[in-house]
């Protein structure tokens, strides 16, 4: 019978749920989230408790077995909206600790190596590819097969959070607020902010600013010392937009409409490369008659 | 004149200029200065004619003392004349890239009283801005052919890629729509940025970021097509050679748009703009920079014209049909690239996959490779994909058909209708 485990959503509740699965020695199950659950029928559900030091556990296991790269891989999976999301990270973490441990020989995929001391009967001993050569693997590092159906699914996401994270840094765009604060809107289709947020905090460094994603009901704070992630549930009234930034997004939009060469409109092109889902949250393209009225506010 | 008309004129002066990249270098952001470069670049938005915009374009000033035919801004043209104070410029920038609107700026200028006196212009304006306001952004700065090497190296380390404008692919065409320009006068520069670039890299009493403070993210040129004679063959070879003997990181080409009416230049009732072959140029750039391809493999004295309906991949795959099909689990990396519709992100994969197990189309689809254009010219295991027959007419026709098609529903498509939420089109 089908095993769903479920977790509170939190990170710490999935890492849990992966502990227990790896425990349980039900590395096949399903995971899901409790609030937002369609149960099946025929399938057990299993709620698990969230626990910090099995989520530890699993953060140190990974680290040390499949590296940082993974850590980092892992983090950014579990800021997907796609629904399967938690479930595809429990696979991967199945068919990783199973396949490629750093660190160990693993006979079944280093073929080569064996190969060259064995030379099949009546067979020339092969000439081993050199370190830099064409097919050359190193032993202590096996490769992960990206094209197996799991780990091909979480790469996809990986890549989709990955987009999302760029698309961020494209098309933020930050108002001045009077007490020079920086406020931006954005809304993007992955939990991106906890991600973008070190970029911005570092490129930015000089100016407070805030970036709310009104999808994830995340806003992230920077006030020129720390950064803080907080769930904007309530409306938190904030400051008045500057004089100087209507002045400052008029002239952006004129500098925006005269670097357009007419005889070469192509509005698809754009379309394709600045997603018309972003439009509204963009300087650029506000109505003229946008600018009269003051934008913020709204829930946050 | 206020701010807002002088930036109008300014950008509207500068939109014919391509090269509009952020990228090349890759510098970590400092506490205490405002921002950062990363080596990919970032596009911030994109205009209604799917250009892409990255970094505040502008001209220092539209005054121009040179009158080529082919510029909006000749001396000889009527319009609105505008200059910016270097301190009104560098505020500019500021307040646009704190709002994340920009990667950083542009610089370029018309010719002002003489070269020095106009490069001694954008020299200040960048110093204000990396100097006083602590601006740790991208700069991409054109040199003005003819000023004096001491204001070649201010720049240098000011900006993060400097470019010198070669203008058109002959020095006979150049003689003859910029008779105030000479093609060696516009190479002296190229020739002493480069060695600018390697003098400071070889540097060894300098530490190894300091070593790349001159131009760090290279140098640049471009050049008008379709505006004189010259075939694709002569513009794609001239690219080659200033690749590789004056090391630049791009060489840009703009298809010639007529903005004047002059006897020496194409009829604009007459001649189309050449979009399409600028298109085709671009890609054959491509494949010289990134795909192993030299300039005979791509063109030929004997056709000195691009393609126009097939890209030049496809039609280098058609003329050597006997290479194909690649067997995709065995051909080498250097052939992976060479098949139509693969390219440098599906070689990877295949190459890296391909290790593991042994590919199949399925395994294709799941790694993320396209095959509209790639099943003409692959087998799996020994098998073409269903369906599909090896034949050399066939496939030319299959590719143009495509080509043909996807070009006529491009025009027929118009912005979805979401587009009308907010407002139709008023920004155009």
């Amino acid at each position: 019978m089908g095993l769903t485990y479920l977790y509170d959503g939190s990170p710490e509740g999935f890492l849990s749920a992966v502990f227990v699965a790896f425990a349980e020695q039900r590395r096949d199950a399903e995971l899901a989230v409790q609030t937002s659950l369609q149960r099946r029928l025929g399938q057990v559900y299993q709620p698990v408790l969230t626990d910090p030091t099995k989520a530890a556990r699993v953060q140190r296991g990974v680290r040390a077995k499949l590296g940082a790269k993974d850590m980092d891989w892992l983090r950014r999976v579990f800021c997907s909206d796609a629904p399967d999301k938690d479930t595809t990270a429990l696979h991967y973490l199945d068919y990783a600790f199973s396949h490629c441990p750093v660190g160990t020989h693993r006979p079944i995929f280093a073929t080569n190596q064996l190969q060259s001391v064995i030379p099949a009967p009546g067979c020339a001993q092969r000439t081993l590819p050199q370190p830099g050569q064409d097919g050359w693997r190193d032993p202590h590092k096996p490769g992960l097969d990206i094209a197996a159906p799991v780990v091909a699914r979480y790469l996809s996401l990986l890549r989709q959070v990955n987009n999302e994270v760029e698309k961020a840094r494209q098309f933020i765009r930050f108002s001045e607020l009077e007490g020079g604060l920086y406020y931006a809107r954005f809304e993007p289709k992955a939990n991106v902010v906890p991600l973008v947020l070190p970029y911005f905090v570092a490129r930015l460094n000089i100016q407070a600013f805030i970036i709310y994603d009104p999808r994830h009901d995340l806003a992230g704070l920077y006030d020129r010392h720390h950064w803080y992630l907080t769930p904007a549930k309530q409306a938190i009234g904030l400051p008045a937009q500057t004089l100087g930034e209507k002045q400052c997004a008029k002239l952006w939009r004129t500098f925006f409409k005269s670097v357009t060469i007419k005889q070469r409109l192509n509005p698809r092109c754009q379309a394709n490369f600045m997603p018309l889902r972003f439009w509204k949250d963009l300087t650029e393209l506000q109505p003229e008659a946008a600018l009269e009225r003051p934008v913020i506010s709204e829930g946050f | 004149m206020e701010l807002l008309d002088k930036l109008a004129i300014l950008s509207d002066a500068a939109k014919y200029d391509v090269a509009c990249t952020s990228s090349g270098v890759n510098r970590p952001a400092v506490p205490g200065k405002l921002g950062s470069a990363s080596n990919a670049g970032c596009c911030h938005s994109f205009t209604p004619d799917g250009r892409c915009v990255t970094l505040l374009k502008v001209l220092m000033t539209n005054v121009c003392v040179y009158d080529c035919a082919y510029c909006a801004n000749r001396r000889s043209n009527d319009l609105p004349r505008a200059t910016f104070r270097p301190a009104e410029l560098a505020e500019l920038t500021i307040a646009f890239y704190r709002r994340n609107y920009i990667e950083g700026l542009f610089l370029s200028s018309g010719v002002l009283r003489d070269p020095d006196y106009t490069m001694e212009g954008l020299c200040r304006c960048l110093e204000l801005l990396r100097y006083r306001y602590g601006f740790n952004g991208y700069i991409h700065a054109k040199a003005i052919p003819g000023c004096s090497p001491e204001l070649l190296t201010r720049l240098g380390v000011l900006a993060d890629r400097v470019s010198v404008n070669i203008e058109l692919p002959s020095a006979a065409s150049l003689a003859r729509l910029a008779p105030q320009k000479q093609a060696s006068g516009l190479l002296q520069p190229m020739h002493y940025l480069r060695d600018g670039i390697h003098e400071n890299f070889q540097d060894k009493r300098l530490s190894r970021r300091r070593r790349t403070r001159f131009a760090p993210a290279g140098q640049s040129t471009q050049m008008i097509v379709g505006a004189t004679p010259e075939s694709d063959y002569r513009i794609l070879t001239l690219s080659a050679a200033l690749y590789r003997r004056l090391e630049l990181k791009r060489v840009f080409f703009s298809a010639y748009l007529p903005v004047n009416p002059d006897p020496l230049l194409p009829d604009p009732a007459t001649t189309l703009t050449p979009f399409r072959r600028e298109h085709r140029l671009y890609q054959a750039d491509w494949l010289m920079r990134f795909y192993g391809f030299k300039v005979d493999e791509i063109i030929d004295t004997e056709h000195p014209f691009l393609d126009l309906e097939l890209d030049p991949k496809s039609s280098w795959a058609l003329q050597h049909s006997g290479l194909f099909p690649l067997e995709i689990n065995r051909a080498s990396y250097d052939l992976l690239l060479r098949i139509p519709g693969i390219g440098l992100r599906s070689a990877g994969r295949i190459f890296r996959a391909r290790k593991e197990r042994c590919l199949d189309f399925d395994a294709l689809r799941r790694l993320g490779v396209t095959l509209r254009r790639a099943q003409y010219f692959i087998t799996c295991q020994g098998r073409m994909r269903s369906g599909m027959l090896y034949d050399p007419v066939f496939i030319e026709r299959q590719l143009r058909a495509d080509a043909l098609s996807r070009a006529q529903h491009r025009h027929a498509r118009v912005l979805p209708g979401q587009a009308s939420l907010f407002g139709s089109s008023t920004w155009v």
